[in-house]
């Protein structure tokens, strides 16, 4: 294009002289809920929703599985499989169903814990707040882009793996299972809230399958770094179990295929 | 327009939430330079940052998919305002759209002079950019910018 080009010149100003829109970008909890209703009108499938509503938690929310609304804590099918998204907090203390998209393998994984970045935070200074060391969070942390730019607001881990394979329904205190998809692996992507420790309350968290994924919100724990399901797996795919929920009066078992 | 090809394997891009934070102003500007309409471009923007969440792990040029998802979405707009208006598709009644009669015009192009023309000038994209951002060659990018420049010069004179 030439310099002198008067057209060329017109549209530079025409477009410059255009006024700057105000900044009203929505927050990511509005994107995750559009995105799993385009995947809806899209795909037929519902992605998201449980109403979880427990003890000790923070906030509670309420997400519709199958287009059912999953009422308060102790109601709905537990018997019944299906994916469920969360996309903001959740209370604790809430057992929900297993998926049985085969194959299905679970194991139990040291869950790290979650720590964001604050104002003035190095390497060093996180690890002596944890009483570890920076080689270890840089183990913990390997490959992922939150450590290496250390910013403020990242989350980095704190012991333990990074990635897990989806458990089995727990009420373990202070841990919600997102309820994947048997056999999918979740990766940790970023920050979604915090508590008034700066310390990350629930995270974004998504899945790889097939080349699609789907996000979901995980609760997670600040100080749980052991997770013990209450359940007896096979690792080929048949699962048998049984789920205890602290807002049910009886066991619930359910009987998974492979 | 045909969007970036999707690949199987996982990409490492930056976080979500970062891209985010920086191209949503800037989308926002280019989906006005479509509609003109706040509400309707903000729209077409979160719609488009919505499918790119959905692949967003897949990708290997998540922005360029941004962009061409807001191009679509901005087309989709403008056509559906020709259907309700049931006028033809190359004809004044875009004249009405804003204030600025040069922007106006561009409206007026055809959809793929028009796509380059908002990339290189409400964007600011370089001809390899906008070729990137498209899926076609740079000497395509030339070319309709060139006509579309062309066809210009006559409605704005």
């Amino acid at each position: 294009m030439s310099d002198h080009d008067p057209i060329d010149r017109l549209l530079d100003e025409a477009f410059r002289s255009r006024p700057i829109p105000r900044d009203t970008r929505p927050s990511m909890i509005d994107v995750h809920r559009r995105a799993r209703r385009r995947h809806h009108r899209r795909t037929g499938v519902t992605l998201g929703a449980v109403a979880l509503v427990g003890v000790g938690g923070a906030v509670a929310f309420a997400m519709r599985s199958d287009g059912r609304d999953q009422l308060a804590a102790g109601e709905g099918d537990l018997g019944t499989p299906t994916t469920y998204v969360c996309d903001t907090t959740m209370f604790v203390g809430t057992t929900v169903p297993v998926n049985t998209l085969p194959p299905f393998t679970t194991t139990t994984t040291m869950l790290p814990n979650m720590y964001t970045i604050m104002e003035g935070d190095t390497p060093a200074l996180v690890a002596e707040k944890f009483g570890v060391t920076v080689e270890e969070l840089q183990l913990w942390n390997a490959n992922r882009p939150e450590f290496e730019s250390f910013i403020v607001g990242g989350i980095i881990f704190v012991g333990g793996t990074t990635e897990w394979m989806p458990l089995t329904p727990t009420t373990v205190p202070g841990w919600f299972d997102p309820c994947a998809p048997a056999g999918w692996t979740w990766h940790c992507t970023g920050e979604m809230g915090t508590d008034e420790f700066g310390r990350a309350v629930y995270a974004s968290c998504e899945q790889v399958d097939d080349g699609s994924f789907v996000t979901t919100t995980i609760l997670l724990p600040t100080n749980t770094t052991v997770l013990e399901p209450d359940v007896t797996t096979s690792v080929n795919g048949n699962v048998d179990q049984t789920t205890t929920t602290s807002l049910l009066s009886e066991p619930t078992t359910s009987s998974i295929g492979g | 327009m045909r969007d970036p090809i999707p690949t199987a394997d996982v990409t490492v891009n930056e976080p979500f939430e970062v891209l985010y934070q920086r191209e949503f102003r800037p989308m926002v500007r280019l989906a006005l330079a479509l509609v003109d309409e706040p509400g309707q471009a903000e729209e077409v923007v979160q719609e488009a940052f919505a499918a790119l969440y959905l692949k967003y792990r897949v990708l290997t040029n998540p922005v360029a998919y941004l962009r061409v998802c807001v191009l679509n979405g901005g087309r989709k707009v403008l056509r559906r305002r020709r259907l309700v208006r049931r006028q033809p598709a190359l004809a004044e009644e875009f004249g009405d759209l804003g204030f600025n009669h040069v922007v106006d015009a561009v409206r007026r192009l055809p959809s793929k002079q028009r796509n380059v023309v908002v990339l290189r000038y409400e964007l600011q994209l370089s001809d390899n950019e906008i070729a990137d951002t498209l899926g076609i060659p740079v000497g395509t990018v030339k070319s309709t910018l060139h006509r579309a420049l062309a066809r210009l010069r006559t409605e704005v004179s």
